[in-house]
C-alpha cells in the first residue's frame, strides 16, 4: 500500500476539521471496502482519520413518531438485529443479512456501506487501463469488455458500473435521509439525491462533499414498511454480490387493491434504483401477478443490456414479480 | 426433443432389480485395517501443521512481482528508480539486470522424474511479453508492505503487438498433437462416418463448452528461498513434486542435485496447480541470490489466476449413432482446447474417457490445440477426463432421451467388458455394480423420465446421472525404512500430502506391509532428501508409493532373515533366506512351516543392533499388457430449481466408485466428496472470465470466482464397490483423487434438463442461461 | 513503522511493524503464530479468522494501527492439545483434508456456537458459508458443529 498517516478522531468536529486540513484524507470506519481498495492501489489516501471512536453508533427512535435514526458508525450486524429495524423496516434488516458475510457485517458501518464502491472489474483492478471512475477520461473498459455484472438502467457511455450495496437498495425504498456534517454545519440529503448516476462524471459517485462526514441515516415513519421484503438474486446459494435485487413494501386496501408501494432495485444501476414507474403502475390495481408483471415491464421498458448482461432485464422483471408476490402472500 | 410418455419407463428400458445383498457385500472393496482418522488431524486443528511459507527463516525478506498489463509485445523501458529508492528495498530485478538462468532439464514423458515445467521459459531473462499477467519485475524488500509499495512504483513501457486470444484468432496456429504424456490422443477405430450417415440409426450431434476454471486451493502458492553460499539452496515450497522442483532448480542455477533441498511437509490444497515449477519459484531463488538474503514469495490470489495454471477452456463436439434398441454404433469426440504460446500443456478430453467408456464398433477421438497469448494452462483435477466426461455423458443422456431408454439402462447396454481400443479385458471392473448400488441408494426407480414432471412444492425437481471414469496410473518410487528394536519404524519417501490423506494411507500401508502396529509407524514425506517420490498427480501416489513400501518391506524382511540365519540362537538359524518371509505381525519365519519364526525385536537385540535400515531402488513400473486398468463410478444427483428465478441447487448426491482397494476408508470417502464438491462448482458457478481487449482475467479473486460454499453443498453419499486390483499393483489400489470430479458436471446438467426441459451445453449453468 | 501493543492469546505483545500491516501478518510473520492462515487478503475466504471477545473477525481486514490495544484469540489460543470442544469434534468427524482453511473454520464455528449454542441448519449454513474450503469438507464440518454444540452443552452442565 501507499504509505499514509493515521490519526484517530475524538469527535465529529475534529474529524471534519482534520479532513479539511489535509488533502487526500479519508475517513476510516469499518474499513472493509477502503482497506481492500488501498491494497489494490485504487485508493491512495495520504491520511486516514479513524472515526470508529465517535459516538455515532446508536439506533434510536426519533421524537414525535417521526421514524428511526441510525448512527453512521452503527455496525451492519447490530442494525440488522435491532428490534426497531426488524419490526418497522424488515426490508432493511433483510438487506443487511443478505449482504456480505456475518464477519464483514460485524465490521462494516452503515456510513461506510453508503459509500461502498462498485465491484466493476475494470474499476477494481488498476491493471485495466480504461476506467473513467478511477482515471477520468481513460474510457470505460466494461462497455466493450466483460460486462455480465453491469448496469441496465441509468448508465452512460462513460460508465456502466453498478452500486453493489444491499443496504442502499432498502434505504432507497424507504426514502431514507442522510445526515451529514461539514465545515459549514449540518445538512440533510435525501437518499434519492445522495448517489448519482454516472453521466459524464462517473468518478463523482455521491453528492457528499469531500469535507463532509456522514453522521446518521434517518428512516421516516412508513407504517406499511412493517410488511416489506428484500429479495436478492445471486449466482450461488449465499455469499455473493447481487446480480439483481429488489427492496419492496406494499400497502393493500380492501379487495387487495394496492394503495401504496415502494420498490427499489439493486444490481442494475450506478445508484440504488427507485422504481417509481412500477410504483405508479401498481396504485389502485389488484395485487396479482398480472399487475406485478405490468409494473415490472413499465419500469424496465427503458432498460438497455450489453453483450453479457441482457439477461438482467428479464431477471429484474421476474424479481419484481417475486418480491411483490411474496409480500402479497404475507398479507393474506 | 423426443417426448417420453410420462408415468413409467418404456418397455424394456426399466431399471433392473438390484443384486442380492449378500452378493453385493462380497464385491465391496476391502480396506486396510479399521477406518482411521487422519494421522495429521491434530496438527491441523491446532494450527501446528507447518505449510511451506510458514517456516521461520531469520532475516527473511519479501518478494513482490510486477505484472504485464499487455498480452503480447516487447518491454521497451523499465524505470525502477523510484522503487529502488523506496524504504526497505533490497533489490529490483528486471530483464535488464537479472542473471541468466543456466538450463532446463530434458523433458521426460509420462510424468517422469525430470520435473514439470508447463511454462517453458525463464522469467526476467528477455524483453518479450507472451501473456497478460506475466511477471516483468521482482522487488525484494525487508517487509511485505514495503515490497508491495515499491512494486507499485516500477514503471514499465511496452511496444504492444496484437495478441491471439481466442481459438478463432489462433486458427492458423492450430495443431493436432499425436501424443500426450506418451499416450495416443488421436484415436480411430472402425468406420465412424458410415455409421453417422446410416439413416436407420438414431443420432445425436452436439457441442459442449466448458470455460476456463482455476484451481484456487486456499493455500496460495509460495516459496521461501534460502542460499548457503552460492552453491547450496533450500526451498520451502508449496509443491506436489519436491523431486521435480529439486531437479529443475538444480539445472536453473547450475547446482549439484544434492545441494538443492526442497521441503514441503504439508500442502494446503493443490488440485494440480502446484505440480509444475512456476515462475515465482525461480524468481524467489533468483531474488534471494541477487539480494543476498532469504526471500519469501507469496503468489497473491490475484496472481493465482495467471501465474499458477488453470484448466483450459474446451469446445467439444460429440456425435453418437445407436440402434433403436440402444446399441452404440459410433462414438465421435472432437475437442478443441487452448494452450499458451510458451508451453505445450494440452487438455486431452476424449482419449481416456470416450476412448475407454463404451463398447462400439466405431470410435473416433480427435483433438486440436490452439496456442494463444494467455498464461499457460496446467493439470486441474482429472485433466482431460473431467471436461471429457462432461461432454460424453451429456451426449449419452441426450441419446437416452432420443431413444426413450432409461439413462442407466442405456449405459448398461453399452457396457465395455473389454477395453474398446486395446481389446483386452479390464481388470477388476465393477461399473455395473456401481450403477446398481447407486440407483438403489438414490431411489432411481422412482424417477419419472418426463422433463418438468417432478416437483417439490413450487420447485422443479430433476434427477440426473452420469458415469465417472479415470485411468489407473502408475509411476516409479522408492522408499526407506528404519526398523528399531522397540518395534517402531520410520518410513520415508519424497511423496506429498495435499490433503489427500497420504500420511494416513501410507501409515496404514506401512503397518500392513511391515507387519507392525499402526501406532508404531511414523511415515515421513515432503522432503527431497528422501527416496524418490513422483508428482502427486494423476491419482498415482497411493499405488505407486504403496508399491515402493511393499518393496522396501520385502527388503527389510530379507535383511532381518540374513541376520537371523547367521544367529545360532534364532529358530531360523542356517535356513535359506529365500524360504523366509513375514509370517505374522512383527515376525519372519519359514513360508511353509510357520512354527519356525522369529520376532523382529529379538533378531535385532541378539544382533546387538538398535535399528536396521534398508532402502528400495526406484525402477520403472511393471506393465501388464494383458489387462486394462481404469477406475469407474456412477453419480446420481438431484437438483431443485425455482422456475421463476432458476438458480440450480444440488440437493442430493449419491456417488458409487470402483477404484480397486480402498486403503483408507475415511480419507478415500473425503477425496470422492471433494471431487463432487468441485464438480458442483464446475457445473454451476465456476468460470474465469477474461477481458477480450487486454486478455487479463476479470474474475480474479474469490469474490468474483465462485467456488462452492457450504450452502451450495448437500449431503453426499459415497460408497465403494469392487475388490482390490492386485493385477495392477501389489497394494491393489487404483487411486481416488481425480475420479470424483469426472462425470458429476454431466449428472448435474442432466438433472437440470430433467427438471426444466432445457439442455444447457455451456458451463457453468448460471440462471441467466435458464431464463 | 510503529510500536503497537496488543493482546494475543491472553499474552500482552509489543510489535514494531508498518502501520498498514494487517493483523494476519503480525500474527504469522512477527509472532510466528502461523495457525492463522492467509488465503485472499481481502476478507473473502475466511482462513485468517480470529476471535475478539468471542466473535469471529477477519485478521486480514484489521491494519496494525487498528489492532492496537485490542485482544485476539488465535487457533493456538483455543488449545494446543486439541482439547477445545470444537477441535475435538473436528477430530472426531475427521473434517480436515488439506487443513488450510480449518483453523478459520473452527474459529468461525466457535463464534457461531457462542451466539447460537444449538444452531439450526440454516444458521450453520449462513454463518459457515462465509468461509471457503476448496477440499469440500462442508458436509463433515456441519456434523462437527452439531457435535461440538453437544460437547459444549455437556461441558456447561
Amino acid at each position: 500500500m501507499n504509505p499514509f498517516t493515521y490519526i484517530k478522531a475524538r469527535d465529529a468536529s475534529q474529524a471534519v476539521s482534520g479532513i479539511a486540513a489535509k488533502p487526500q484524507t479519508k475517513f476510516l470506519g469499518g474499513g472493509t471496502n477502503l482497506i481492500d481498495l488501498m491494497k489494490m492501489g485504487v485508493e491512495t489516501p495520504a491520511q486516514l482519520i479513524d472515526i470508529t471512536r465517535l459516538p455515532l453508533t446508536q439506533v434510536e427512535e426519533l421524537p414525535g413518531g417521526k421514524g428511526v435514526r441510525i448512527g453512521a458508525l452503527a455496525r451492519n450486524s447490530d442494525v440488522a438485529e435491532h428490534s426497531l429495524i426488524q419490526q418497522r423496516y424488515p426490508v432493511l434488516s433483510q438487506a443487511f443479512l443478505a449482504g456480505a458475510s456475518p464477519q464483514l457485517r460485524n465490521m462494516a458501518t452503515v456510513g461506510g456501506n453508503l459509500l461502498q464502491r462498485t465491484r466493476c472489474y475494470y474499476f477494481y483492478d488498476p491493471a485495466f487501463p480504461k476506467c473513467n471512475k478511477r482515471n477520468p477520461g481513460s474510457g470505460c473498459g466494461a462497455l466493450e469488455g466483460y460486462n455480465r455484472i453491469h448496469a441496465i438502467l441509468g448508465q452512460s457511455d462513460q460508465c456502466i458500473a453498478t452500486n453493489p450495496s444491499d443496504m442502499n437498495v432498502a434505504l432507497a425504498a424507504l426514502d431514507a435521509v442522510v445526515r451529514v456534517q461539514g465545515p459549514k454545519g449540518e445538512r440533510e440529503i435525501p437518499i434519492a439525491d445522495f448517489h448519482r448516476l454516472p453521466g459524464s462524471t462517473p468518478n463523482i459517485e455521491t453528492n457528499l462533499q469531500p469535507d463532509e462526514l456522514i453522521t446518521a441515516i434517518d428512516l421516516p415513519a412508513i407504517p406499511f414498511a412493517a410488511r416489506s421484503h428484500y429479495l436478492k438474486v445471486r449466482d450461488r446459494a449465499s455469499y455473493a454480490f447481487a446480480i439483481v435485487s429488489v427492496a419492496a413494501a406494499l400497502e393493500l386496501g380492501a379487495d387487495r387493491k394496492i394503495t401504496a408501494a415502494r420498490i427499489a432495485l439493486g444490481g442494475v444501476a450506478h445508484k440504488p434504483w427507485r422504481a417509481q414507474k412500477a410504483e405508479k403502475e401498481l396504485i389502485g390495481k389488484t395485487a396479482d401477478e398480472k399487475t406485478f408483471r405490468a409494473a415490472a415491464e413499465a419500469e424496465l421498458a427503458a432498460a438497455k443490456g450489453y453483450k453479457h448482461n441482457s439477461f438482467k432485464i428479464e431477471l429484474a422483471k421476474r424479481s419484481i414479480v417475486r418480491a411483490l408476490s411474496t409480500l402479497t402472500a404475507m398479507a393474506s | 426433443m423426443a417426448k417420453i410418455p410420462s408415468g413409467k419407463l418404456p418397455d424394456g428400458a426399466g431399471w433392473q432389480p438390484a443384486l442380492p445383498k449378500a452378493e453385493r457385500d462380497t464385491v465391496m472393496s476391502a480396506t486396510i485395517g479399521p477406518a482411521r482418522s487422519r494421522v495429521d488431524g491434530r496438527l491441523k486443528v491446532t494450527g501446528a501443521a507447518k505449510y511451506s511459507v510458514e517456516f521461520e527463516v531469520p532475516e527473511c525478506a519479501y518478494g513482490w512481482t510486477v505484472e504485464s498489463n499487455i498480452a503480447k509485445g516487447k518491454i521497451t523501458a523499465i524505470d525502477a528508480k523510484a522503487a529502488q529508492g523506496a524504504p526497505g528495498v533490497l533489490a529490483v530485478l528486471t530483464h535488464l539486470n537479472t542473471p541468466k538462468f543456466k538450463s532446463a532439464p530434458k523433458k521426460e514423458g509420462g510424468g517422469g522424474g525430470s520435473g514439470i515445467r508447463n511454462e517453458e521459459r525463464f522469467p526476467l531473462n528477455d524483453d518479450e511479453v507472451h501473456y497478460a499477467g506475466q511477471y516483468v519485475a521482482l522487488v525484494v524488500a525487508k517487509t511485505i508492505e514495503q515490497a508491495r509499495h515499491a512494486a507499485s512504483l516500477v514503471l514499465v513501457s511496452y511496444a504492444p503487438e496484437e495478441p491471439l486470444l481466442t481459438m478463432e484468432a489462433a486458427e492458423h496456429k492450430a495443431e493436432k498433437p499425436k501424443k500426450n504424456n506418451d499416450e495416443h490422443v488421436q484415436i480411430k477405430k472402425g468406420d465412424v462416418e458410415a455409421a453417422l450417415k446410416d439413416a436407420s440409426l438414431v443420432k445425436i450431434e452436439q457441442t459442449y463448452i466448458t470455460p476456463t476454471e482455476t484451481h484456487n486451493p486456499i493455500e496460495m502458492s509460495g516459496t521461501i528461498a534460502v542460499w548457503e553460499g552460492d552453491q547450496k539452496l533450500t526451498l520451502y515450497d508449496a509443491t506436489q513434486f519436491v523431486k521435480g522442483v529439486q531437479n529443475i532448480l538444480a539445472h536453473a542455477f547450475g547446482l549439484e542435485l544434492e545441494n538443492v533441498r526442497i521441503i514441503c511437509p504439508f500442502v494446503g490444497g493443490a488440485f494440480g496447480c502446484k505440480g509444475a515449477v512456476w515462475m515465482h519459484v525461480l524468481l524467489a531463488a533468483m531474488g534471494a541470490k541477487v539480494a543476498g538474503v532469504p526471500v519469501k514469495m507469496h503468489v497473491t490470489r490475484r496472481n493465482m489466476f495467471v501465474g499458477a495454471g488453470h484448466r483450459t477452456p474446451t469446445r467439444q463436439t460429440l456425435s453418437l449413432a445407436a440402434t433403436r434398441d440402444g446399441k452404440l454404433q459410433a462414438i465421435q469426440h472432437v475437442s478443441e482446447t487452448l494452450t499458451s504460446t510458451v508451453g505445450q500443456f494440452t487438455e486431452s478430453c476424449g482419449a481416456r474417457s470416450t476412448g475407454v467408456m463404451y463398447e462400439s464398433p466405431a470410435i473416433r477421438v480427435e483433438e486440436t490445440v490452439f496456442p494463444v497469448n494467455v498464461s499457460t494452462p496446467t493439470f486441474m483435477r482429472a485433466p482431460g477426463e473431467c471436461p471429457g466426461t462432461y461432454a460424453l455423458e451429456c451426449a449419452l443422456d441426450e441419446l437416452a432421451i432420443a431413444l426413450k431408454i432409461d439413462p442407466v439402462a442405456l449405459r448398461l447396454a453399452n457396457h465395455a467388458d473389454n477395453h474398446p481400443i486395446k481389446n483386452v479385458p479390464f481388470s477388476a471392473k465393477h461399473l455395473k455394480e456401481a450403477y446398481q448400488l447407486g440407483a438403489e441408494k438414490f431411489g432411481w426407480a422412482k424417477r419419472n423420465p418426463e422433463p418438468r414432471s417432478m416437483r417439490d412444492g413450487d420447485l422443479l425437481v430433476g434427477w440426473g446421472m452420469a458415469t465417472a471414469t479415470y485411468p489407473a496410473h502408475k509411476m516409479s518410487a522408492a522408499a526407506k525404512v528404519q526398523l528399531r528394536a522397540n518395534n517402531t519404524a520410520t518410513v520415508q519417501c519424497a511423496t506429498h500430502d495435499l490433503g489427500t490423506g497420504a500420511y494416513t494411507a501410507f501409515t496404514q500401508i506401512s503397518s500392513e506391509q511391515l507387519g507392525l502396529p499402526f501406532e508404531n509407524i511414523t511415515f515421513e514425506l515432503g522432503k527431497s532428501d528422501f527416496p524418490f517420490g513422483p508428482v502427486a498427480g494423476g491419482s498415482n501416489s497411493t499405488g505407486t508409493v504403496g508399491t515402493a513400501i511393499h518393496e522396501v518391506a520385502g527388503l527389510l524382511h530379507k535383511a532381518l532373515a540374513e541376520l537371523a540365519v547367521k544367529d545360532s540362537k534364532s529358530p531360523l538359524f542356517n535356513l535359506k533366506t529365500d524360504d523366509i518371509a513375514m509370517v505374522a505381525p512383527g515376525r519372519i519365519g519359514l513360508k511353509n512351516d510357520t512354527t519356525k519364526s522369529d520376532a523382529y525385536a529379538d533378531i535385532l537385540k541378539r544382533a546387538g543392533k538398535d535399528s536396521l535400515e534398508v532402502q528400495s531402488e526406484q525402477k520403472p513400473p511393471e506393465e501388464n499388457k494383458k489387462l486394462a486398468f481404469q477406475s469407474w463410478g456412477a453419480h446420481f444427483c438431484e437438483v431443485k430449481i425455482d422456475p421463476l428465478l432458476p438458480r440450480v441447487q444440488v440437493t442430493r448426491v449419491v456417488s458409487v466408485m470402483n477404484c480397486g482397494r480402498i486403503v483408507s476408508a475415511k480419507t478415500a470417502r473425503s477425496q470422492i466428496m471433494g471431487g463432487v464438491v468441485m464438480g458442483i462448482g464446475m457445473a454451476l458457478t465456476e468460470e474465469t472470465s477474461y477481458d477480450p481487449g487486454t486478455g487479463l482475467p476479470v474474475t480474479r479473486n474469490l469474490a468474483d470466482y465462485h467456488v462452492p460454499t457450504n450452502a451450495d453443498v448437500p449431503e453426499i453419499d459415497v460408497a465403494f464397490v469392487g475388490e482390490p486390483d492386485f493385477a495392477f499393483n501389489p497394494i491393489g489400489a487404483r487411486g481416488m483423487g481425480e475420479i470424483g470430479i469426472t462425470g458429476i458436471a454431466a449428472a448435474i446438467a442432466n438433472a437440470v434438463y430433467h427438471a426444466t426441459g432445457k439442455r444447457i451445453r455451456d458451463l457453468p449453468i448460471t440462471q441467466d442461461k435458464l431464463i | 513503522m510503529s510500536e503497537i501493543g496488543l493482546t494475543v492469546n491472553a499474552r500482552k505483545r509489543v510489535v514494531n511493524v508498518d502501520d498498514d500491516m494487517p493483523l494476519v501478518w503480525i500474527l504469522r510473520d512477527t509472532l510466528a503464530l502461523t495457525g492463522t492462515k492467509f488465503g485472499c487478503g481481502v476478507g473473502v475466504c475466511g482462513s485468517c479468522t480470529v476471535l475478539e471477545n468471542g466473535k469471529a473477525v477477519r485478521s486480514c481486514q484489521i491494519p496494525a494501527s487498528e489492532a492496537k490495544e485490542r485482544a485476539f484469540v488465535t487457533i493456538e489460543g483455543l488449545s494446543l492439545d486439541a482439547s477445545h470442544p470444537c477441535q475435538r469434534a473436528w477430530l472426531e468427524e475427521d473434517v480436515a483434508q488439506c487443513g488450510f482453511c480449518q483453523p478459520g473454520m473452527i474459529l468461525t464455528a466457535c463464534g457461531l456456537l457462542r451466539d447460537h449454542p444449538n444452531p439450526t441448519d440454516e444458521e450453520i449454513n449462513t454463518v459457515m458459508s462465509d468461509s471457503v474450503c476448496r477440499c469440500g469438507t462442508y458436509p463433515r464440518m456441519r456434523k462437527a458443529i452439531r457435535r461440538a454444540a453437544a460437547l459444549l452443552r455437556e461441558q456447561k452442565r
